[in-house]
């Protein structure tokens, strides 16, 4: 199986390599026979991975140990769900995944664009293919996940060798969110990809209109979404597994999908007023690049181990590969955006500061300087070092400082953007609009603070999220009101039929709402408290309204690990609501004893009650526990949720009134019978 | 006053420990912060705290106790960098980006704005937009 995967790599590139060259010489050579090879030959770029990818995922389930990749990352007692997602659990793996993703992204787009966009569809293919080429040069040459476990010894070639058992998973990835955290991830990094084949098709064709932006709106929507649900799973993953009480630290890989994120948002807003105004062309392009770029760099940055020493770098594997494909990328595209700038100009012109146009400016500027505060934080070990010659650190403190400013002016845009006018507000629309969730906000700010919330961005936080809901249930309500009016439906309809006559604006709403969850529960973090305490069995310790008791304490083996466990009764103001079974588990597999926590957790939409057990006293009779008060967190994965509802609203077409239904077959009735004449 | 000075004592004790132990990494290789780190048999994280306790016991300021980690562990044990010298640059540049961009943005919106501005407008436009803009608040946004 192996060799099926080896040769189906080998195939792989041979075929993806062919495929850009068909495409490029077809379309200079005007040959639609080379250019369909081109796309089929994409296509079978797709059925190689899979073919690969198969076969990993085939060794994983079997233990094949010869293989050194399954040899490192599986182990004979690793359940079946965890093997299949060792296929990324390692470098090689997420790479071959990654590369994977693509081609799948690459089939979908081909097959659904092929017909409707002839001209650019060559081009897209061989951006994409040429993207595709990069992962399956890597996976060939520098981390093939099917390379055969060996011994090496001094002044002999490799012995070929079979271990006994392998090295196990790392215990931090056995776990549900690690499944499903990755393919998210990837999903949004892979899906940039296609806004860039597409601006790059538009640039080489001149079709700079807003086709390549209608055809990738969906398409960035989806990979979007991916990359926000993988972003939160990671948090989600870190809070359970992790064990210290939070869910993002600012570690360069949670860094790296931000970046990314970032500007993909600030993308997906500009690109608003392209369709609506057309304009900021240039700038659209500038963002589809650097998403794409970022997204690549985001893989480069954690796989190439340069944030942890810019020496790192040049002995990765792949760091020379990443920084080679990330200059030529980079290098062309923004040498096609500079010759064609002259079929960029925008159709319009901005009229005011105080205007529709002007508050997704300041938007877009606001996620770039997040971004950039996030890669030049995350950079600045690595320039400090390479400058000066310290090593450095920068950590969350530097993070939280810099970004938080920011994240709060940006929550503030959101509510000020829908309430001005496109083109140009008047002072009595700003009036108008302003007064009431101004007034609104500044008196829930009142009583906060009266209420005991001092913590000032906390504070500023929740004024600020309480602005923004306003402004969009107002929206949602001016709305529906008009509409109740006018065609006698109730508000509930009203607000329904609204929302799906126009899906993307009022799924963007509900977006907006998704961060004032997200923000209400990242506020709640300032006023975490936590305590530690060691327990015997009956002894008790409090909390808040809380008190913690001791019940139990016991150990369990399993062939994958052994635990210590605590059974812990949970009384909030003496009243029981909870038991929680925090453990300490020690995985078997590898050289060394892996140690990890599994927290419990009770968790309310008020507060999280967290708790590590952080081991047995040296007699065994006590367990040391750690226990973490953690206000509205649950509000964190609310957001989530409704951030993915958001965001599948807008992605529905909207509903036709059946004036336009009419209007559009008749349209298409006068286009037939003006062809049948013709004809 | 007797009684409750030493438990005020070590109630400001660990208020500090809790205010301070955030500036640092715990040196284990974790990357976490030293008020974070608590994997299990960490050979780091108690030791340092413990260090920790003994300086805010000698009566140091903060800073004082920072350039004491400093010497003992390294820079890499401050979890920002210091602002001053080389490392300003860090605390500067995210700042003076997003000054820098907001000036840019203003520029772009005036050189627009004044170029508009030189295109003849006739004299009954402005009263066609405001009441355009008031048909706009009333309409049923379906576009």
């Amino acid at each position: 199986m192996a060799q099926i995967g080896q040769f189906a790599l080998a195939l792989a590139w041979v075929v993806t390599a062919y495929s850009v060259v068909a495409s490029l010489l077809g379309i200079h050579l005007k040959h639609d026979k080379l250019i369909a090879s081109g796309r089929n030959a994409a296509l079978g770029t797709f059925a190689c991975i899979t073919t690969a990818i198969v076969c990993l995922g085939y060794l994983f389930a079997v233990s094949d140990f010869s293989i050194k990749y399954i040899a490192a990352h599986s182990n004979r007692d690793l359940p079946i769900y965890f093997k299949v997602s060792s296929i990324w659990g390692g470098q090689e793996g997420s790479l071959l995944f990654w590369g994977w993703l693509l081609t799948v992204y690459s089939a979908l787009v081909i097959i659904q664009n092929w017909r409707k966009h002839s001209a650019m569809m060559p081009y897209v293919t061989a951006v994409l293919m040429a993207t595709s080429l990069f992962f399956t040069t890597m996976h060939l040459f520098a981390v093939n996940p099917f390379n055969q476990t060996v011994i090496l010894q001094a002044q002999t070639s490799p012995i070929p060798f079979v271990p006994a058992d392998g090295s196990g998973l790392n215990p931090l990835l056995q776990d549900a969110y690690m499944v499903i955290h990755p393919p998210m991830l990837y999903l949004g990094f892979v899906g940039f990809a296609v806004p860039f084949a597409f601006a790059m098709a538009a640039m080489f064709t001149k079709q700079l209109g807003d086709t390549w932006i209608r055809t990738t709106r969906r398409w960035t929507m989806v990979a979007w979404m991916f990359l926000s649900v993988g972003i939160l799973l990671g948090g989600k993953w870190a809070y359970h597994e992790l064990g210290w009480g939070g869910f993002w630290g600012w570690d360069p890989v949670e860094n790296a999908s931000l970046m990314p994120w970032l500007i993909g948002t600030a993308f997906l807003h500009s690109v608003m007023v392209q369709e609506k105004k057309g304009m900021l062309k240039v700038w659209n392009m500038v963002l589809v690049i650097l998403t794409y770029i970022m997204s690549i760099f985001g893989t480069f940055l954690t796989r190439s181990g340069v944030v942890n020493s810019v020496h790192a770098f040049a002995q990765s594997p792949i760091g020379g590969y990443f920084a080679a494909f990330l200059i030529v990328a980079l290098s062309g595209a923004l040498y096609l955006l500079f010759d064609r700038l002259p079929y960029l100009k925008s159709e319009n012109q901005m009229e005011s500061v105080i205007s529709r146009e002007s508050s997704f400016m300041f938007n877009n500027l606001v996620l770039l300087a997040a971004c950039f505060a996030v890669f030049w934080g995350t950079m600045f070990p690595v320039i400090s070092e390479a400058v000066k010659g310290v090593k450095i650190t920068v950590s969350a403190p530097f993070f939280n400082k810099v970004n938080v400013p920011i994240a709060i002016f940006l929550m503030f845009l959101t509510g000020v953007g829908p309430l001005l006018a496109w083109r140009k507000a008047s002072t009595n629309s700003l009036k108008r609009n302003f007064l009431m969730p101004g007034v609104l906000a500044l008196a829930t700010g009142v009583v906060l603070y009266l209420r005991g919330v001092q913590h000032f961005y906390a504070w500023l936080s929740l004024v600020m999220s309480t602005f923004v809901t306003i402004t969009i249930v107002r929206e949602f309500y001016k709305g529906a009101r008009a509409r109740s009016v006018g065609t006698g439906e109730n508000f509930v309809e009203a607000v329904v039929n609204l929302t799906l006559r126009n899906t993307r604006r009022y799924g963007g709403y509900v977006v907006h709402f998704a961060f004032v969850l997200l923000f209400i529960g990242w506020s709640g973090q300032a006023f975490t408290t936590d305590g530690s305490s060691e327990l015997g069995i009956g002894d008790t310790m409090a909390i808040r309204e809380y008190t913690l008791r001791v019940d139990k304490l016991g150990t369990e083996d399993t062939p994958n690990y052994s635990s210590d466990k605590a059974t812990v009764g949970l009384f909030e103001y003496g009243k029981k609501v909870a038991n929680m079974f925090p453990e300490r588990r020690v995985y078997k597999a590898g050289q060394e004893p892996q140690p990890t926590s599994e927290v419990a957790i009770y968790s309310t939409a008020k507060n999280d009650v967290y708790v590590v057990f952080a081991g047995a006293t040296t007699d065994g009779k006590k367990a040391i526990l750690q226990v973490f008060y953690n206000p509205l967190t649950m509000w964190v994965w609310i957001g989530g949720v409704v951030l993915v509802v958001g965001t599948l609203i807008a992605l529905l077409p909207n509903k036709k009134t059946p004036a336009r239904k009419r209007q559009e077959s008749e349209s298409k009735e006068e286009q037939k019978e003006i062809e049948t004449k013709v004809s | 006053m007797l009684v409750t000075t030493p438990l005020a004592l070590a109630a400001d004790r660990s208020d500090r420990i809790r205010e301070l132990s955030p500036n640092f990494i715990c040196i284990c290789g974790c990357n976490q912060l030293l008020s974070a780190c608590n994997h299990f048999h960490c050979p780091s994280s108690g030791p340092m705290l413990a260090d920790l306790g003994n300086q805010i016991d000698q009566g140091k300021s903060d800073n004082a106790i920072m350039a004491y980690f400093v010497e003992k562990y390294g820079t890499t044990v401050l979890a920002a960098p210091p602002a001053s010298g080389f490392n300003l640059a860090a605390w500067i540049m995210p700042f003076a980006a997003l000054g820098i961009g907001a000036l840019m943005v203003l520029f772009f919106v005036r050189r627009f704005r004044s170029r508009w501005a030189g295109v003849p407008v006739d004299g009954d436009l402005t009263k066609y937009q405001q009441k355009v803009e008031e048909e706009l608040e009333k309409f049923t946004p379906e576009d």
